[in-house]
Parts: C-alpha cells; sequence; structure tokens
C-alpha cells in the first residue's frame, strides 16, 4: 500500500476508513461512524466525531496531546505530528491507520 | 534549608517530563505563560495572605486533604505560582514559604510519588484500594463496556475542559493509579480510577444548572495493560489493549453506583451534547470577558481553601485592574527557546525553581 503521510504512533492499532477533514465542531453533521477524523490538532468540540471515529491523524501533536489522550481512552489508533496530513489527505479518500507504526496508507 | 527543599529537585524534574515538547500554542483559551504574568504580583499577594490566614487558624494537613482537592490541584496550581513569584519578582525567603505551603498540601493529598515523577498518581492507601476492589459493585468488561467507559471517560473531560480551560483541568480531572489488583484478581491486573470532582460548578457558569451531574468516578480493572501518567495525571498513556483487557468496571454518579447500561449511555450522551456547548460557550467570550472569566477560575480553584481562611474567594479589584484592557504576554516576556539543544530544559529548570534567581525578561 502507498504510505501517504507517517508521524508519531501513538495509540496503537490499526483501522481503515474515509477521510474527513474537520475543522471544528461545524463538521459534525457530516461525520459519520467509522470515519477518520484528520485535523491540525483536535479540540473539545469535536468531542462528538471522536467518539465516532474509527482512527484519528493530527499535523501537530505528542505522546500526551489531547488527541493522543483520548485515542487511547477510545482504543482508537491515532498518529500526531505528521505535519501535512491535512493538506496531503483529501476528504472522502479510504486510507488505513496504522497507530503502532505512525504510518497512514492510502487504501486503493 | 538546603534540604528542607531538596523535593524542589523531583517536582522540577517531573514538570520538565510531563512539559516536554508541549505546544502550549494549542491550550485554550490561553497558556498560563500568556495570562498569568498580567496579574502575577497581586496573585502572588493573595496566596501569600491566604497561607498567613490557613496558619493563623491553624488548618493542618488533615484539614487541607480533607478540602476534597486532589493532587491536580495542588501539582499544577504550585506550578503557575512558581512561574507567577519570578514575574513578580518576589524574594526567595518567600517563594520557598509559599512553595513549602503547596508540598506540604500534596503530602496531605497524595500517598506516594508526589510529584508523578514515577509514572503514578497515588491518591489512595493499600487498605483504600483493597476495600475498593472488593465491595465496588462490578460490572463485567466486555469490549462494548470499554467503548462506553472510554466514551463516557472523553465526554466527561472535554466538559472539564470548558469548564474549565485547558490549564485548570486539574481542578476538574485526577487518574488515579495505577494500583495493584492482584490480591483479588491475581497476576497483571491493576485498578485506575478516572475521578471528576465537579462537573456543575455554578460559582462559574450559570449555564451549569442544566448539567447532568456533579461528580463521576469512573473505576476499571484490567489485565495485562499497564496504566501511567505524568505530573499531570490526565496524561494517561496505556500500554495493551484497553478493549480486550478490561476486566470489571463501575461507575460511580454523585455517590451512586449506576448498574444500567442504559443510564451510562444516556449520560454519555448528555455529557457530550454538554461538552460540545460549554466549549462554545468559552470559546465564544470576547478577549476581556475570557480574561475576567480566567480569574474567576482560578480563583474558584481554592474557593474552600478562601473560605477556611476567612476570605473572599473572588477576584480582587487589584487582579480585575491588572487584566483590564491589558494584552497577553507574548513569546518574548519568558522567550522561552524552541531548539532542542538543551537550552529549553534548562530554561524550564531556572523558570520552575524558587531557589533560583532567574526572572522574565519582560
Amino acid at each position: 500500500m502507498k504510505k501517504l503521510v507517517s508521524g508519531l504512533g501513538v495509540s496503537a492499532g490499526e483501522a481503515r476508513g474515509i477521510v474527513r477533514l474537520v475543522k471544528d465542531a461545524t463538521d459534525a453533521s457530516r461525520f459519520r461512524e467509522g470515519d477518520v477524523l484528520a485535523t491540525r490538532m483536535t479540540d473539545p468540540g469535536m468531542v462528538v466525531m471522536m467518539g465516532k471515529a474509527s482512527a484519528i491523524v493530527c499535523d501537530i501533536g505528542g505522546m500526551t496531546s489531547h488527541p493522543s489522550v483520548v485515542a487511547r481512552e477510545l482504543g482508537i489508533p491515532c498518529v500526531v505530528n505528521c505535519r501535512k496530513a491535512t493538506t496531503v489527505l483529501t476528504e472522502g479518500m479510504s486510507v488505513l491507520v496504522d497507530g503502532k507504526k505512525g504510518i497512514v496508507y492510502l487504501v486503493e | 534549608m538546603a534540604d528542607d527543599f531538596k523535593w524542589l529537585d523531583e517536582f522540577v524534574e517531573s514538570y520538565l517530563n510531563a512539559l516536554g515538547d508541549m505546544d502550549f500554542t494549542t491550550l485554550r483559551p490561553f497558556s498560563w505563560l500568556q495570562f498569568h504574568p498580567l496579574y502575577a504580583k497581586e496573585w502572588s499577594e493573595r496566596l501569600g495572605t491566604l497561607v498567613e490566614e490557613v496558619a493563623k487558624k491553624d488548618v493542618g494537613k488533615k484539614e487541607l486533604a480533607e478540602f476534597g482537592f486532589s493532587s491536580g490541584v495542588w501539582r499544577d496550581q504550585l506550578l503557575f505560582l512558581l512561574f507567577d513569584l519570578k514575574s513578580a519578582r518576589v524574594e526567595k525567603k518567600k517563594r520557598l514559604t509559599l512553595a513549602r505551603f503547596f508540598n506540604e498540601a500534596l503530602h496531605a493529598v497524595l500517598k506516594g510519588d508526589y510529584y508523578g515523577l514515577h509514572g503514578s498518581n497515588v491518591g489512595h492507601s493499600e487498605q483504600e484500594v483493597k476495600r475498593m476492589l472488593h465491595e465496588i459493585p462490578w460490572e463485567p468488561g466486555k469490549p462494548e463496556h470499554s467503548r462506553l467507559v472510554g466514551k463516557l471517560y472523553t465526554a466527561a473531560i472535554h466538559l472539564v475542559n470548558g469548564l474549565y480551560g485547558d490549564i485548570y483541568t486539574g481542578y476538574g480531572t485526577d487518574n488515579f493509579g495505577s494500583y495493584d489488583a492482584s490480591g483479588k484478581y491475581g497476576k497483571g491486573h491493576i485498578l485506575v480510577i478516572r475521578h471528576f470532582g465537579d462537573l456543575k460548578p455554578v460559582d462559574l457558569w450559570a449555564s451549569a444548572q442544566e448539567l447532568p451531574c456533579k461528580s463521576m468516578d469512573i473505576y476499571t480493572v484490567y489485565k495485562d495493560v499497564q496504566f501511567t501518567c505524568d505530573a499531570i495525571s490526565c496524561h494517561s498513556i496505556f500500554k495493551g489493549d484497553v478493549l480486550e483487557g478490561l476486566v470489571d468496571f463501575a461507575v460511580n454518579v454523585d455517590g451512586k453506583f449506576v448498574d444500567s447500561f442504559a443510564e451510562m449511555e444516556a449520560l454519555k450522551d448528555k455529557l457530550m451534547h454538554h461538552s460540545v456547548r460549554q466549549w462554545q460557550e468559552l470559546t465564544s467570550l470576547n478577549f476581556e470577558q475570557t480574561k475576567r472569566k480566567g480569574l474567576l477560575q482560578r480563583c474558584f480553584v481554592f474557593k474552600k481553601v478562601f473560605e477556611k481562611a476567612g476570605m473572599d474567594w473572588r477576584p480582587t479589584k487589584g487582579m480585575r485592574e491588572a487584566v483590564r484592557n491589558k494584552p497577553f504576554a507574548d513569546e518574548n516576556y519568558w522567550g522561552v527557546p524552541t531548539d532542542k539543544t538543551g537550552r529549553k530544559r534548562e530554561f524550564w529548570k531556572k523558570a520552575m525553581d524558587p531557589r533560583i534567581d532567574f526572572y522574565p525578561k519582560g
């Protein structure tokens, strides 16, 4: 599979899903169960989407950043500090997120 | 004298680990580095008076513990105070007096790993842990229950972010553990407690009247899962499979254990709804409102201590005037080094340690 972005894997596991580029809570209406939440950095306004997400991918962040802590609590994979996740990943893309290796792959 | 404050070595080391490579620009609505310098002098004086009044009233360690604060308050607020004392250029002797008070409070509320340096938050004695393990009405842990627990926690902690802002989270939540549960469950089992002490601060937000509960504790027993946290206990790190590894769990809301999954789901949904609403309420404040709310939040954290000392807990006129129409301190105020050559770590050490006469540039 083609590697799209890589970063710090902060919550182990693998998940496939459709990318939703999220800016804030107003994106909740188009976020479906199992989607992959891709954003610069999560915030509390995204809590409903985080609860539905199969994985979380962020441009910035570290091991104890907000998305990292939440993803581990939810038991879903998370990759942070990808730097360009929100530019390389596009809306509707089908991806595989590997939270252990810290890599997001394109699913053809 | 030097030995009396040896503990500061561990405290500083623990926060060096916790702050690490944190990106403070992501803290909302502000980081302490931006906001606290505006009223550091007034706050330092206020806390100095508080400590004197508490001493006069002979408030002992037991009473400090009974305020019901967990470590998150005393640790985080000590960190912030240490920066304030430097901002206000308070003399070393007074800095150390205040630091000692907070250290005594930490020793009153915790049973070990007082500064979180060793990856735990020990708020309970072995006897208390044993009693909990045997007396709590546990529900069986299944993967779907683990997801529910995760969502319940996520909803509650996001509500805490909205009620208290990112930097006063320690008042609203604390993770405790991990505790050894092998005595009851066998080798490889741990107990972790997620504690929410005040999810309904009506003194801070009128809208808090609508919130579904005041307190919540989530008890979880895991097998083959490792839990650690740093000085900031909500910085939890789980290793292992938290979904498959959940053995037992229990949810206590306002002093009662909830035995209905439907009730837990409903609570989760309400907390999620309110966490989004509350976050929007916090982040929609204008700049002056944000600063006034920040003063109120910080003072509220110490409300019980102020009241015990016979003082008004609300922000003083001096504090309100100090922040009014003032911009946040910018990155030049502290001049935190941005490189990773070790200068940053050295900077934090000097800024945090009250034994060192190091002051901001601003």
